[in-house]
């Protein structure tokens, strides 16, 4: 680890420890401080999912994939669990903006996050934000936003957690949660471990014994992985109306690269990556009635090395600053405007020169209420990068409530979205491949959608239809000239519908709850700015027309039942074949034991119920049947007697 | 039963005339159905590669031939392919092997040979013995030092190791010398196949492959490389004398492509070179060079966009473009006749590229 980064490490430890040493016996109501929500309200008019700790708990050691896979409408490309990218509605995984505390951390040198390298783990909620938001959170957001957070009790006094978790093809996972909190101060620390060997037998459908006229029986190689992680947040109440925080996130991540099938059986070059990422965020707040100020200072150093080889060292720094004024009184409605300043350092082999660049983006967004029921909501950004002077990215969301009683409401959504993605640092200046005159992608996002919900007693559901128009232009791919090198090369359109329902009953000591989500993904090539294309007017590589999952949860007298079942459509892969469609069934059985405020929670979990073969991506093996045991220790509320006092 | 009788020797008498008729003509001609086997390298993290053949008669195409064959994907990277005795060789990558197939109808009926085989590319053959460039190992792209040739003994499919550092591209044999070009010098090595003694020709560029003309002259093409650049007045063709291995002369091709393909007419006194324009252009093309006079055409013979390897029908001397936009799509064949002109174009697999005619006797 570099030292600069040691020397961060420890400073927020060491704050940390200071924290942990305050006096704890104010006695102040505190505001709730919601870091995450307070932009999400200007996207009325979005579809927008939230994952909470139960499904999160679901996953056991897993990571944002497992997670999508299970629960959501959203193809996910990868492998048997070094790499995976998201395909938000056909778009291409750099068209999806991963946020930490509102901090998109998608790598600036390839342009998108590695899903398997963000651990469930560490945050209490994930929320997927369906279509575009570059009018909030700037670059990359075309075709979808994923926002990770967790929410801050105050006052809870001590809370301890333990897991660790044991499966098949020696995996396992061990994770710690320390947490305090006051009236005044939240600490927490989660820190975690995780190994797979992912040395899984399979039979090789891709090697043929020509001698013995049958598939060759494998076992998978050189996929083995090794991740530690630790995230720590503080919250301090300076004065009634001044908050600060400071989160460090720090993930060390390093996997053997699957080799396909052929290369797994005759041989073929075996490599390895690792990568760290630091993200050090911090921040003051400050409320005087309807006025709210907050500041935000980043720093994201993101490292890679290839295979060992130190020549091949590719690595950021970032700088962020951001400035946000709030008013929840202007003009009969909120308002957010302010600026956000980044700068850029790569440091990367195969760059030349000292390459830096600056983007600064100034926004604002205004909600209020049009007519009763209707609101509406109005977002503008211009974002000034180095070399792409103007990314205005407008959108414009209304909601009407149609039906509001007691037990139920339907809204009904509309919005209209413009989005952009700065090419990435590979893209422009990759000696000698990369191409500097590179457009930035654009993209207009129409949609609209319907949400019902109903309750009654303790029973309910909602279902949700979402109908949606997106175009993307100047879509970036590498081509083949003297050397590959990446061009604006065509236009695509996608436009789908999605439908989400879930339900809650309760009889008699009984609960059950279940959800059924679908998705259906038209996304064509309508225009090629490159004379040889072939693929215009098909469907996108590796975009599922169809994709669709299910869950039931049963629970009795701290007894639980999961089973999830989800299907991945047929789709093509890059020669226009079509790779099948599979149904993956999983189930987990699972008992919590309270003894006062302790909880033990033991969970046995079966991936691939029905033992299924099947291919996310095109020769690349995935486990069969495979097995997983879980227990979990978890201590919460705990007061000592200086505590108690409080 | 005379009646009988009679018929049976007419009958007898006939067909030893017929016979003896028979010898004294010369036997029918052989039939033969005239492709091109056109190999899709496909996409090195996703799909992997395919044949297309090509009816040079017919003018039509078919896919997958491969897996037509023998009812399996080929799954790797096929870098080149080559036909030696009715036998074709796919030197492929990812996973790294030497495929063995019928030339006739692609069909295997021996297991590929992966031991000691890593990064193969290309393949020449002697009798029963070949030789193939293979990258080994890489750890540096600068100097491939675990480069070798892979000696195979093609009746038992043993290999044996020739370590020849330097990243071995084009190979071709000459009486008893195997020449090598190695892609991170600017040399050529020179194998004497009887003891294995290596040599080396300096070059002004980079040497990528070779073809030999109707005087029996080597020629090489010469690039520049990302790793190697080399002064665009270096690069274009070499032609050297295999006799003494003395380089006879250097035809400047400031626009080769990087990757060195070259081709030869059926009558070896055209060289073709494949050409690319320098960035940002982003035309592709293809020159002739007059072995006699040594010169490089005017112009361009033919002119693309993303051009990815050719061929030349050794029948007719038509031009096969293989044009490939991008690693995640089909490419595409284009023909043309000896004076430029398109005859046909087909869809073929992803990043088409090699051709490899072939006569397959019906």
């Amino acid at each position: 680890m570099p030292i600069n980064k040691f020397a961060i490490l420890v400073f927020g430890l060491s704050l940390s420890a200071m924290v942990w040493s305050q006096s704890l016996d104010t006695l102040i109501t505190l505001q709730e401080v919601q870091v995450i929500a307070e932009k999400e309200q200007y996207l009325i008019g979005s579809k927008i999912e939230t994952l909470d700790s139960v499904k999160l708990n679901s996953v056991l050691g897993g990571s944002l994939t497992e997670i999508l896979n299970l629960y959501l409408p959203i193809y996910i490309k990868q492998d048997a669990g070094g790499l995976a990218t998201i395909r938000f509605r056909g778009t291409s995984p750099n068209h999806t903006a991963i946020l930490f505390n509102g901090i998109n951390i998608n790598s600036l040198t390839l342009g998108h996050s590695n899903l398997s390298n963000i651990p469930i783990f560490l945050f209490d909620e994930v929320k997927i934000q369906y279509g575009s938001s570059s009018s909030l959170y700037g670059s990359d957001a075309i075709g979808g936003s994923i926002y990770l957070g967790n929410n801050p009790e105050w006052d809870k006094g001590y809370n301890v957690g333990v897991q660790q978790d044991i499966a098949s093809f020696g995996s396992c996972f061990s994770g710690l949660k320390l947490g305090y909190s006051n009236k005044k101060v939240k600490y927490s620390i989660k820190l975690f471990y995780q190994k797979k060997r992912n040395n899984f037998p399979f039979l090789n459908t891709a090697v043929r014994d020509f001698e013995k006229n049958e598939f060759a029986v494998d076992t998978q190689k050189n996929a083995a992985l090794s991740n530690y992680g630790v995230l720590q947040e503080l919250y301090l109440k300076i004065s009634d109306k001044m908050f600060y925080y400071l989160k460090l996130w720090y993930e060390d991540n390093w996997h053997q690269i699957q080799p396909n099938m052929s290369a797994n059986y005759y041989g073929g070059s075996f490599k390895e990556i690792q990568n760290k990422h630091l993200r050090l965020i911090s921040g003051f707040k400050y409320y005087s009635g309807k006025h709210k100020l907050t500041t935000d200072f980043g720093y994201i150093n993101d490292y890679q090395l290839y295979d060992k080889n130190d020549e091949q060292l590719i690595s950021t720094n970032s700088l962020i600053a951001n400035l946000n004024y709030f008013n929840t009184r202007f003009l009969n409605g909120n308002l957010n405007t302010g600026v956000n300043y980044t700068h850029i350092k790569p440091d990367v082999y195969a760059y030349n020169g000292n390459i830096e660049e600056s983007r600064i983006d100034i926004f604002s967004s205004y909600k209020r209420e049009l007519i009763p029921r209707m609101s509406m909501a109005l977002n503008l950004r211009e974002s000034i990068v180095s070399d792409y002077k103007s990314q205005f990215s407008p959108s414009l969301g209304l909601d009407y409530l149609f039906v509001n009683s007691s037990n139920q409401t339907l809204h009904c959504k509309f919005s209209v979205s413009h989005s952009y993605k700065i090419p990435t640092f590979n893209d422009r200046y990759w000696y000698p491949n990369g191409n500097p005159d590179l457009l930035s992608e654009k993209g207009m996002n129409y949609e609209f959608n319907t949400k019902y919900e109903f309750t009654r007693n303790k029973n309910s559901f909602h279902i949700g239809l979402t109908g949606f128009l997106m175009e993307v232009d100047n879509w970036i791919q590498w081509v083949n000239l003297d050397i590959w090198r990446p061009r604006n090369i065509k236009k695509v359109q996608n436009k789908g519908i999605e439908l989400h329902f879930e339900n809650t009953v309760q009889i008699s000591g009984y609960r059950l709850n279940s959800g059924i989500n679908y998705s259906l993904t038209k996304a064509i090539e309508v225009k090629s700015y490159h004379n040889q294309s072939t693929s215009t007017g098909k469907q996108l590589i590796y975009t599922p027309r169809h994709i669709g999952n299910a869950f039931i949860t049963l629970d009795y007298r701290k007894w639980y039942l999961l089973t999830t079942a989800s299907y991945t459509g047929e789709r093509f892969n890059e020669s226009y074949k079509t790779l099948d469609g599979y149904f993956l069934l999983n189930t987990s059985l699972g008992k919590n034991f309270h003894f006062k405020k302790n909880i033990i929670s033991v969970n046995f979990k079966v991936n691939n119920l029905l033992n299924k073969a099947y291919q996310n991506q095109e020769l690349y093996a995935m486990p069969g049947r495979n097995y997983a045991v879980s227990i979990k220790y978890s201590i919460t509320r705990l007061k000592f007697k200086q505590n108690e006092k409080d | 039963m005379k009646r009988i009788k009679n018929f049976m020797l007419f009958v007898a008498l006939f067909a030893t005339a017929f016979v003896s008729c028979e010898t004294e003509n010369p036997p029918p001609e052989k039939i033969f159905n005239k492709v091109a086997y056109v190999t899709n390298y496909g996409s090195y993290s996703g799909s992997k590669s395919e044949i297309s053949i090509y009816d040079t008669d017919s003018s039509l195409i078919t896919h997958d031939a491969y897996k037509a064959a023998n009812s399996v994907d080929f799954t790797s990277n096929i870098e080149s392919m080559s036909i030696h005795e009715d036998i074709a060789y796919f030197m492929s990558n990812n996973g790294d092997k030497i495929d063995i197939v019928d030339a006739k109808t692609l069909q295997a009926s021996v297991n590929p040979i992966s031991t000691d085989i890593t990064k193969p590319r290309y393949f020449a053959a002697d009798g029963n013995i070949a030789y193939i460039s293979c990258w080994g190992d890489v750890d540096d792209w600068n100097v491939m030092a675990n480069s070798y040739i892979a000696k195979i003994d093609l009746s038992t499919k043993t290999v044996a190791k020739i370590a020849l550092p330097g990243g071995p591209e084009g190979v071709t044999i000459i009486g008893n010398k195997l020449y090598a070009a190695l892609t991170t010098t600017k040399k050529i090595a020179v194998i004497d196949l009887s003891s294995n003694d290596i040599s080396y020709i300096n070059t002004l560029a980079i040497p990528y492959h070779f073809v030999v003309d109707d005087a029996g002259y080597l020629w090489a093409s010469m690039v520049s490389t990302y790793t190697v650049p080399v002064g665009l007045d270096s690069v274009g063709l070499t032609q050297i004398d295999p006799a003494n291995n003395e380089v006879l002369a250097n035809v400047n091709f400031s626009s080769i492509g990087s990757n060195g393909f070259i081709h030869i007419s059926s009558d070896k006194k055209t060289v073709y070179a494949l050409g690319k324009e320098a960035w940002p252009g982003t035309a592709s093309s293809i020159y002739s060079i007059d072995v006699s006079s040594q010169t490089l055409s005017s112009s361009a013979l033919v002119s693309g966009e993303s051009f990815n390897g050719f061929g030349v029908n050794p029948e007719n001397d038509n031009i096969y473009v293989l044009i490939s936009p991008s690693a995640t799509e089909n490419g595409s064949l284009k023909i043309y006749n000896s004076s430029g002109s398109l005859i046909d174009e087909e869809v073929t697999g992803i990043s088409p590229k090699h051709v490899v005619f072939y006569n397959i006797e019906q």
